[in-house]
């Protein structure tokens, strides 16, 4: 699974978050989830495209054209939009993260009488 | 810059799977940059060469499930001409030929009457009347299945709420249709209820389309037909019912060939709108895709 699994629905955040650093083409985004994760996110590489284009349709992205060594490139960075959407949901994933370790910290659960 | 044999040949498959896209060149433009980058890489790391693309293609994923992923959309469906979509186009070309029919029929018979009112009144008034009333158990139908085929076809999934919208209109149409060729007298034959029921599946084929327009499928200018059909048509009506065009109807004291003459522009441009974009539904090739992405990423 597992990992993999779970990183279902937040996608998005990664995309967003790696491209905070700074424009990049699809293959750096990848990279750049797969080494920031340590390599715990190996996702299915041609699937993140579909992601990027979709979020450049949200408006939370924007993409040019450009050449390096012979070949097109596409790159995608960030808008103002997709600055306030990583914002937010950088925090949504923080409460959450929060609510979870506590449910699953081991903290003890005040015994009933 | 090294081109990569098998890597080209899997752009290839990809380039088939996803050419229903108006963006297909640029997809596979992109991915061929993906592949041919991470290939020289591990190349140049001292992978042998076909090692490094199998490598490569093996972590992209396969062309089916990659071209799948492109089309999936939020709402559960996918994406590409099916043969349902295509079917529905073809039913679509003949909704299309109905209303230029009927169209062209009002439009002959209220010139007629304009000729020769006596001679021609009462044919008229049946063209008018068993028009409508066919047109409903006919036209409006088909026309509600190509919209539902431009819905499959812009990735509704099954529950979409504007399939089951569709259906339901077309199921009220044929109920009220069938009402009147049963002759049954109801008080809708005079009222709203009818002109609703011929102006609700322009509205909705007009708002599905330019839902599809935004989703990256290619705009036609006929389209303006649609969503301009019923307001060109009634206002002619009116504007020639006002002026006073034609002879006027001593039992309902109005100028009902005038504004036959006026109306019949609905369905003709109707008509018009509705067959170009059938036509073009109906002749798309079927992607064959194994159906809605299960991949992590979506």
């Amino acid at each position: 699974m597992k990992v993999q699994q779970a990183l279902k629905g937040h996608v998005d955040l990664l995309v967003l978050g790696v491209l905070e650093a700074g424009p990049a083409h699809g293959y750096a985004v990848i990279e750049g989830i797969k080494a920031r994760s340590g390599e715990a996110f190996d996702l299915p590489e041609g699937t993140v495209y579909p992601v990027l284009h979709r979020l450049e349709k949200a408006g939370l992205l924007v993409s040019e054209w450009g050449e390096v060594s012979g070949r097109s490139r596409r790159t995608y960075a960030l808008t103002p939009a997709g600055r306030a959407a990583l914002g937010e949901q950088r925090s949504a994933w923080a409460r959450f993260r929060a609510a979870v370790d506590d449910v699953i910290g081991g903290a003890p659960w005040p015994s009933t009488p | 810059m090294n081109r990569h044999a098998l890597v080209e040949d899997y752009l290839a498959a990809l380039g088939w799977q996803v050419a229903w896209r108006r963006d297909a060149e640029q997809v596979v433009a992109e991915v061929a940059d993906h592949l041919h980058t991470a290939t020289d890489r591990l190349v140049a790391t001292g992978v042998n060469p076909v090692a490094a693309q199998h490598r490569v293609l093996h972590a992209f994923g396969d062309p089916d499930v990659v071209a799948v992923a492109f089309a999936t959309t939020p709402r559960g469906g996918i994406a590409v001409p099916t043969r349902f979509t295509r079917t529905a186009g073809a039913l679509g070309v003949a909704a299309g030929l109905w209303w230029l029919l009927w169209g062209a029929a009002l439009l002959v018979t209220s010139a007629a009457v304009m000729v020769d009112e006596f001679r021609y009144i009462e044919v008229a008034g049946l063209v008018a009347w068993f028009g409508f009333l066919a047109t409903l158990v006919v036209a409006v139908p088909l026309t509600y299945a190509t919209v539902a085929g431009l819905l499959v076809r812009g990735g509704a999934g099954a529950g979409d709420r504007w399939l089951l919208a569709t259906g339901l209109l077309a199921g009220v149409t044929v109920v009220f249709g069938a009402i009147g060729w049963a002759g049954i007298a109801l008080p809708w034959e005079t009222l709203w209820l009818p002109w609703l029921l011929l102006l609700a599946p322009a509205a909705l084929a007009s708002a599905v389309v330019w839902r599809l327009r935004r989703a990256q499928l290619p705009a036609l200018g006929s389209d303006w037909l649609l969503l301009l059909a019923w307001p060109v048509g009634l206002g002619a009506s009116f504007a020639l019912q006002t002026w006073h065009v034609g002879p006027l109807d001593a039992s309902t004291l109005t100028y009902r060939a005038a504004g036959g003459l006026g109306g019949s522009l609905g369905p003709l441009l109707i008509g018009i709108g509705l067959l170009a974009r059938a036509w073009w539904l109906a002749r798309e090739i079927p992607a064959a895709l194994p159906g809605p992405a299960t991949a992590v990423a979506e």
